[in-house]
């Protein structure tokens, strides 16, 4: 009975500092060390296809031109590179095929790596395609470097990214190293000089000026510049790439932002013993929902979807799923709906513990409203309706009657999920019926009995996506008096009824 | 019992119109309308194309317009005459040169300003009191359009408007808001609404027309949607407009002429005059002939202002010291080699004057004039001083939809993503002209058979040749004797300070107007230059006239192929031709020119022409009346003008008919239409006894004209220029490459190219040098010159500070003047004194101009990094200690820095540093290819300088290669291309093994592998100039 740790860290932010276990690089007596995880081929790796069956490649944006951002290994061996123009590289192979780049998904990705990363430290950051994790302070733990490393390397390999893993006594350093794919294990600052010096200029994240400077004056590796005056190369490249550089050699420390996980709540009750009871159940989840409801305010925070976890004996497992229209932290509204739906469904089995889970929250707007604002009070309480009436009767069961741009009648409207805007029901259709036929049905004989009232109403379109209609409408009335909406298909020369007016 | 169309707009109102006008006409000539009017909004770019075809189908074709003021108000103008055409053109310019070029501005003031007295108003019912306005604008001459479109409330708008038409007692008529001429544009028609609101179609929803009713509809269909009245009243409105384009009459300029004279005598005079600086000996018989004749053609036509205002503008140039020649049919006569318009003698020439100034055809005759490009602008500034904006305007260009803009924005319409449109859109890259290949969009996964794709290509293909917008002609001008927009209506151009009218070329041909190419031409720049150089030691001036004709030794030159930077004999084709063909004369250069082009290449007419000019086969006419034709040219046709009397003489064209086809021609490739002629002429030879093949071949020809028809009478003009460019090459290498370098770019080559050839031509080229080199190429002589008799010596080409990339031009002129005080000690009083940015600085350095003073370009970079900026005045530049550890620059190093930096080495060829690895891969140079057996495999490696597709050789990549040694050529077949695409598309330096292939002094490797060894260079940054 009690909330899980995952939800912890985010205190942090509230109370800065206050953890015994935050490591402080000074604080230790040990200096620290940066293992960095690159991921070159995220990108492509984020992506829902099997890149490397045939030539695959992301394409970026750069300057309002399409680049190459990755490319598979059936692409590369057509020549496709990175940074090439998307152009050039169809010259080269024009059966390549491209997706843009997804950085969201990517991002996603590395979160997730980061949560993973955090049993082997609890300093991880994310960086541009990478993970840096301090790993100094978990040496002890995992009994060495070694035996990190290969731990890291092992889990590593269960997933299906590709890694370049690099160690050193600077994150800037092991971030470096294993962007240019340097399997590189440096523990000792003094050794970095040597080992970075001989990597090419051209991998340091410098900008185009000063790129190009570099190979003006004829610097080649990164050692050129450890021989240069540090004065001469401040005027001449900034003070900023300097400080790079000792942050680089280690000669100036660096702090990083820890990666935090995603808040989660959760919480549980225990049942004294199995019980179908739905007072029991109700009052359980009652004492959880004051939980939920604090621990969103701490966190100004909200929610639209909500589970109940049931156990049963067994360890069967049962769940419900709710959902509410608007964001969300009130506990009688919530209350209300976990009670209607208990009126809809029942229990497949008696229940030993239920969980109250919520791992979806959305930055609350709740309290910001105006204080005299009845028509959105009324808005809400339609809002609340809808939320029980779609709770009582399922989520697809209640729709909108939506009008839609568009000349052909069977296209002019749709039913939409209420979950979507605002319904548009303004200009309401002239000269139309409000019940039109599913399908338009052939008149046959029966035309006979039919007299045309209206002048005709000429209706073409639709050609570009394949369904094509030219049909001149008409209203009409039969025998009966009834009002009908036809029309004459110009293209079989047939009649057919689409409607009725009330 | 018939119908006026009275509101109908073309493609010509962009992306609203989806017929062509010529379609409209055509087809509501079909419909037996009695009269048509085109109502393109607030334009009248299209109604000399409706004229033309109108006069072809007997329709009487009405002019108006259509017009939205800024406040919704709309209306259409119809001309009824001369005056009301001039009215309406004005409003037009008014309203155009009021707004941003493609738009147009006009509000109620505007109109009510504006006599319209002599146009009909149709209002296009919006406000209801908006008539009123109208009415008084237009008494008793505006109706109230009914438009009825099947909306299914049609009664009741047609119900409203007759109220509206009893209470204010204007007349109502039907008209048709057509946009199309068929139905079935009505697809086209959505699309082009998708495009102009970049909106998919899917989106557009009511924003798209609700059906295709605005088309042109037969009268039995309007019978049953107007009443009858509606539709009797558009004959009533059609009846009063009487105007045709044909009524306009163009005056020429008349203030060429001064009191006193007339136009005739005036002209006389002037040519006397330039007979006599031309012959200073008299004239000989045959050119006073000539002369005469001529006088007297022009005299009856009364072409005199034409001409006077053409030697008006030579004139002009002259006295600016612009260089300038004329070319075109004209432009070869007599009278303007006495005006000096051109440099042709014509009694070098078997042209006849009266071919191209034809009595029957009555139209006027053309010339071009070109000037140098750097200074043509001076030239349309003079135009437009001398007869003001409100008389001279450029010709418009009408931009058409190409096969990729078409699919850009079909596919954008239709739906398909960025990417994928712009992946369709390439795929008509290369190979062929062809538009969505099947093979092609399959091999991108795009299947040709799906409906998306099916309908793509449908819409595509309606679109091409549609117009999109109006641009600037090259450098056509109309210019007129009254105010133009009496004429032709005028907007903006997109350049500041132009403007041009809303025809386009054939349309003020078709017209028949005044009009001259004012064209600008960057070999009359190198020219002009080079003469001046060769002339400023003796401090004199000379002109193209002073170069000696017809030397042997400069078409021995030419006859090598050794024509790099040669006026138009400089390409591939041109090279692999020259040393078959052999010019040894003037004619034979006019032929050589004219001759690798599409027109000759694809009539087959060049490898006979070769056979027979080398005696290998004989010389045969197919009739007498051929041989009067072909006989220059030994029975080939090779000329567009030959080919067109061949269609007069063979196959019975009459002169007028042939210039039909010539106007087909130039203008098959976009709109088609040469069919007619095809069979007119086959029937034709077939009846004069020729076989059908010679007629197949003759028409083969026609058609290949049409990429780019090569007249004989501009081939005249070119080939001097050509002869005059070999000469100065031959005598003056060191001044050519010089001229050529300070008027970049121009030409085939890069600087890069032209100095490797100078130096093989024993130029001395020195290095930029910031304590010598000027802003542009200079020459340098280094004996001080004496007053000798002696040929001086070759002087060397000291390269100018403007090939240094990223320096501005205001540190070259700070630098030229701080150096002409006093010049400088080192660089830290060359960055004072200058007061160049460390940018500046930076960018010499690079370029090694500093070698004088910093040892090594890497110290110098380092020294002037370190310069603070801006330099403070007063302040001395503050030396850092100078030595730092920099690495030393070896050879390669400064290679690749030297192309970086300005494109050009001075050093030795990049290929020489690797010869010694490729020596052990038994690689030839360009030069030891020749002593390679014929039919032999040989291995050849290069920097790539160019790659080529000729449109004329199935698929054929030509690839020239260059080494320390010269240039290779090599031929890469499709099927190796296709299959080796890689290396040939990205290498820099490229090892080709082939077969070699010697004949009549070509040499080509055809290529079999061909392997990327770019890494070899580094970071070497070569261009290669492709498929242009």
């Amino acid at each position: 009975m009690s909330e899980s740790a995952a939800a912890a860290p985010l205190q942090h932010t509230l109370f800065p500092s206050q953890s015994p276990q935050a490591p402080k690089p000074s604080a230790t007596g040990r200096s620290s060390l940066w293992m960095s995880l690159f991921f070159p081929r995220l990108s492509l790796e984020v992506l829902d296809a099997d890149v490397d069956a045939r030539p695959w490649a992301v394409i970026d944006e750069a300057h309002g031109k399409q680049i190459i951002h990755a490319a598979s290994q059936p692409a590369r061996k057509k020549g496709v590179e990175t940074g090439m123009a998307l152009t050039a590289a169809y010259a080269l192979c024009p059966e390549l095929a491209t997706e843009q780049r997804d950085l969201p998904a990517e991002q996603a990705r590395l979160t997730d790596l980061a949560d993973e990363a955090m049993q082997y430290s609890s300093m991880v950051s994310l960086e541009p395609q990478a993970l840096l994790l301090e790993v100094g302070a978990s040496l002890k733990l995992f009994g060495g470097l070694q035996a990190l490393h290969a731990r890291v390397a092992g889990d590593l390999r269960q997933q299906p990214y590709r890694v370049e893993i690099a160690v050193a006594p600077s994150p800037q350093a092991a971030l470096l190293l294993a962007r240019c794919g340097m399997q590189a294990c440096i523990t000792e600052s003094a050794a970095l000089r040597a080992e970075l010096g001989k990597l090419p200029l051209a991998v340091l994240p410098v900008s185009e000026k000063q790129a190009s400077l570099l190979v003006r004056m004829g610097l080649r590796e990164l050692r050129d510049l450890w021989r240069l005056p540090r004065a001469g190369l401040i005027k001449r490249l900034g003070l900023e790439f300097i400080d790079y550089l000792d942050r680089l050699l280690c000669d100036k420390p660096e702090l990083r932002l820890s990666h935090k996980s995603a808040p989660i709540f959760s919480a549980s009750w225990h049942f004294p013993q199995e019980t179908e009871n739905l007072t029991f159940i109700l009052y359980g989840i009652e004492q959880l929902l004051p939980r939920l409801v604090h621990f969103m305010r701490l966190r100004e925070l909200a929610l639209n979807r909500l589970q109940v976890i049931f156990y049963h004996a067994d360890k069967e497992t049962s769940c419900l799923h709710l959902g509410t229209r608007q964001l969300c932290r009130d506990e009688t509204h919530l209350s209300t709906l976990i009670r209607e739906r208990f009126n809809q469904e029942k229990l497949s089995a008696p229940v030993l513990e239920l969980v109250l889970l919520a791992a979806e929250f959305h930055p609350a707007a709740i309290g910001n409203q105006a204080l005299f604002a009845p028509g959105e009070e009324q808005d809400t309480d339609w809002q609340q309706v809808l939320d029980q009436l779609q709770t009582r009767l399922g989520e697809e069961a209640v729709c909108h009657l939506q009008l839609r741009d568009e000349h052909r009648p069977e296209y002019a409207w749709a039913y939409t999920l209420t979950d979507h805007a605002e319904p548009q029901t303004h200009g309401l259709l002239k000269r139309r019926p409000l019940w039109l036929l599913s399908q338009p049905q052939r008149l046959g004989s029966r035309l006979k009995e039919i007299q045309l009232t209206s002048e005709s109403e000429r209706i073409e379109g639709g050609w570009w996506d394949g369904f094509d209609i030219r049909r001149d409408y008409y209203q009409a009335r039969d025998r009966h008096g009834r009002r009908l909406w036809l029309f004459r298909n110009l293209q079989d020369g047939a009649w057919y009824l689409q409607g009725l007016f009330g | 019992m018939s119908y006026a169309e009275l509101h109908c707009i073309s493609n010509f109102t962009f992306l609203q119109g989806a017929s062509h006008p010529e379609e409209l006409v055509a087809r509501a000539a079909v419909l037996n309308y009695r009269a048509l009017a085109i109502t393109d909004e607030c334009s009248l770019a299209g109604v000399v194309r409706a004229h033309v075809e109108a006069k072809r189908q007997q329709l009487h074709l009405i002019i108006g317009s259509r017009f939205r003021l800024e406040d919704g108000l709309s209306f259409v103008l119809l001309a009824t005459n001369r005056k009301g055409y001039g009215q309406l053109s004005t409003l037009i310019s008014k309203a155009r040169r009021n707004a941003d070029k493609g738009d147009y501005h006009m509000t109620r003031v505007d109109l009510t300003r504006h006599c319209l007295s002599d146009c009909l108003a149709l209002w296009l019912p919006g406000e209801a009191q908006e008539v009123v306005f109208l009415n008084e604008l237009f008494p008793k001459r505006l109706w109230i359009a009914a438009e009825l479109s099947l909306t299914g409330k049609d009664g009741a708008h047609l119900e409203h408007l007759r109220c509206l038409s009893q209470r204010h007692d204007i007349p109502l008529t039907a008209s048709g808001n057509v946009q199309m001429h068929q139905r079935n544009r009505r697809i086209l028609h959505d699309t082009l609404t998708a495009i102009r609101l970049n909106i998919p179609l899917a989106q557009l929803g009511n924003r798209l027309a609700a059906n295709g009713e605005g088309h042109l509809r037969s009268y039995q269909r309007l019978t049953q949607i107007y009443p009858q009245a509606l539709l009797h009243e558009t004959l009533a409105i059609a009846d009063r407009c009487t105007f045709s384009l044909d009524e306009l009459q163009y005056e020429y300029p008349s203030e060429l002429v001064p009191e006193g004279y007339n136009a005739t005598d005036w002209l006389r005079i002037q040519v006397e005059a330039g007979a006599k600086e031309r012959w200073p000996q008299g004239v000989p018989d045959k050119v006073r002939k000539a002369i005469e004749h001529e006088l007297a053609l022009i005299a009856e036509l009364k072409y005199e202002p034409y001409f006077l205002t053409i030697y008006d503008i030579v004139c002009f140039a002259r006295s600016q010291k612009i260089l300038c020649q004329g070319r075109g049919s004209a432009a070869n006569s007599t009278v303007c080699y006495c005006l000096g318009i051109t440099a042709v003698d014509p009694a070098r020439m078997a042209l006849l004057f009266e071919r191209f100034i034809s009595k029957e055809r009555n139209e006027p005759p053309d010339i071009d004039v070109d000037f140098e490009n750097a200074r043509r602008e001076e030239v349309i500034q003079y135009i437009y001083r001398k007869y003001g904006r409100d008389r001279a305007a450029l010709v418009a260009t009408v931009i058409t939809y190409q096969p990729r803009s078409a699919i850009r924005d079909v596919g954008k319409a239709l739906g398909f993503s960025r990417v994928q449109v712009e992946r369709l859109a390439r795929s008509t890259r290369w190979w062929d002209s062809q538009v969505l290949i099947p093979g092609h969009l399959a091999e991108m996964g795009f299947s040709a058979e799906s409906p998306l794709i099916k309908r793509l290509i449908t819409l595509v293909e309606m679109l091409l040749g549609f117009p999109r917008h109006l641009s600037q002609h090259v450098g056509g001008f109309i210019i007129s004797a009254g105010p133009l927009t009496q004429l032709v209506p005028i907007e903006n151009a997109a350049m500041q300070e132009r403007t041009i009218i809303q025809w386009e070329k054939d349309d003020v041909e078709a017209l028949g107007l005044l009009k001259m190419d004012v064209l600008a031409l960057g070999m009359l720049t190198a020219l002009r230059k080079a003469l001046g150089y060769i002339g400023a030691p003796q401090k004199c001036e000379l002109s193209l006239a002073d170069i000696p004709a017809e030397d042997p030794k400069v078409y021995e030159m030419i006859s090598r192929a050794d024509t790099v930077g040669l006026f138009q004999i400089e390409s591939r084709a041109q090279m692999s031709m020259l040393p078959r063909l052999r010019p040894r004369n003037y004619y034979d250069l006019v032929i050589q020119i004219a001759i690798v082009r599409p027109g000759p290449i694809q009539g087959d007419m060049v490898h006979p022409y070769l056979l027979r000019r080398s005696g290998k086969a004989p010389v045969t006419y197919p009739s007498e009346a051929i041989r009067s034709v072909l006989e220059r040219t030994l029975g080939v046709p090779i000329f567009q003008e030959q080919v067109m009397q061949i269609a007069m003489v063979a196959a019975g064209f009459s002169a007028g008919e042939a210039d039909q086809l010539r106007r087909a021609m130039a203008a098959w490739k976009r709109k088609g239409g040469l069919e007619p002629f095809e069979e007119k002429l086959h029937s034709g030879m077939r009846k004069r006894g020729y076989s059908d093949e010679f007629a197949r071949q003759i028409f083969r020809q026609i058609r290949g004209f049409s990429d780019y028809g090569f007249p004989e009478s501009h081939s005249a003009s070119f080939a001097l220029l050509a002869y005059a460019s070999a000469w100065m090459k031959l005598y003056h290498p060191a001044v050519f490459v010089c001229a050529l370098l300070n008027s970049q770019p121009m030409g085939f080559y890069a600087p890069a190219q032209l100095i490797q050839d100078a130096k093989r031509h024993g130029v001395e080229v020195r290095p930029i040098d910031v304590r010598f080199s000027e802003a542009d190429s200079t020459l340098e002589y280094d004996t001080p010159r004496e007053q000798s008799e002696e040929p001086s010596p070759q002087p060397a080409l000291r390269l100018g500070l403007n090939m240094v990339k990223g320096l501005s031009e205001e540190g070259i002129q700070n630098l030229i003047d701080a150096r002409k005080r006093k010049a400088f000690v080192d660089v830290g009083e060359l960055a004072n004194r200058a007061k160049l940015h460390r940018t500046d600085l930076q960018a010499l350095a690079s370029a090694d101009a500093l070698q004088g003073f910093s040892g090594d370009r890497y110290r110098a970079q380092w020294q002037v990094s370190g310069v603070e900026e801006p330099l403070p005045l007063f302040q001395e530049y503050n030396a850092e200690s100078a030595e730092v550890m920099l690495p030393k620059p070896d050879e390669q190093e400064e290679i690749i820095a030297d192309y970086a930096s300005s494109g050009v080495s001075l050093r030795r060829h990049p290929v020489a540093l690797l010869r010694p690895r490729l020596n052990k891969r038994r690689v030839h140079t360009a030069q030891a290819l020749w002593s390679v057996r014929n039919g032999a495999v040989a291995r050849t490696a290069g920097l790539v300088i160019g790659r080529q597709r000729p449109g004329t050789a199935s698929g054929v990549i030509f690839v020239t290669l260059e080494d320390e040694t010269g240039q290779a050529n090599v031929i890469v077949w499709p099927k190796i291309a296709e299959a080796q695409r890689k290396p040939l598309l990205q290498s820099q330096l490229l090892i080709v093994s082939g077969i070699v292939q010697q004949q009549d002094g070509v040499l080509h490797l055809v290529a079999g592998r061909l392997e990327d060894r770019t890494d070899w260079l580094g970071d070497l940054q070569t261009k290669s100039r492709d498929f242009h």
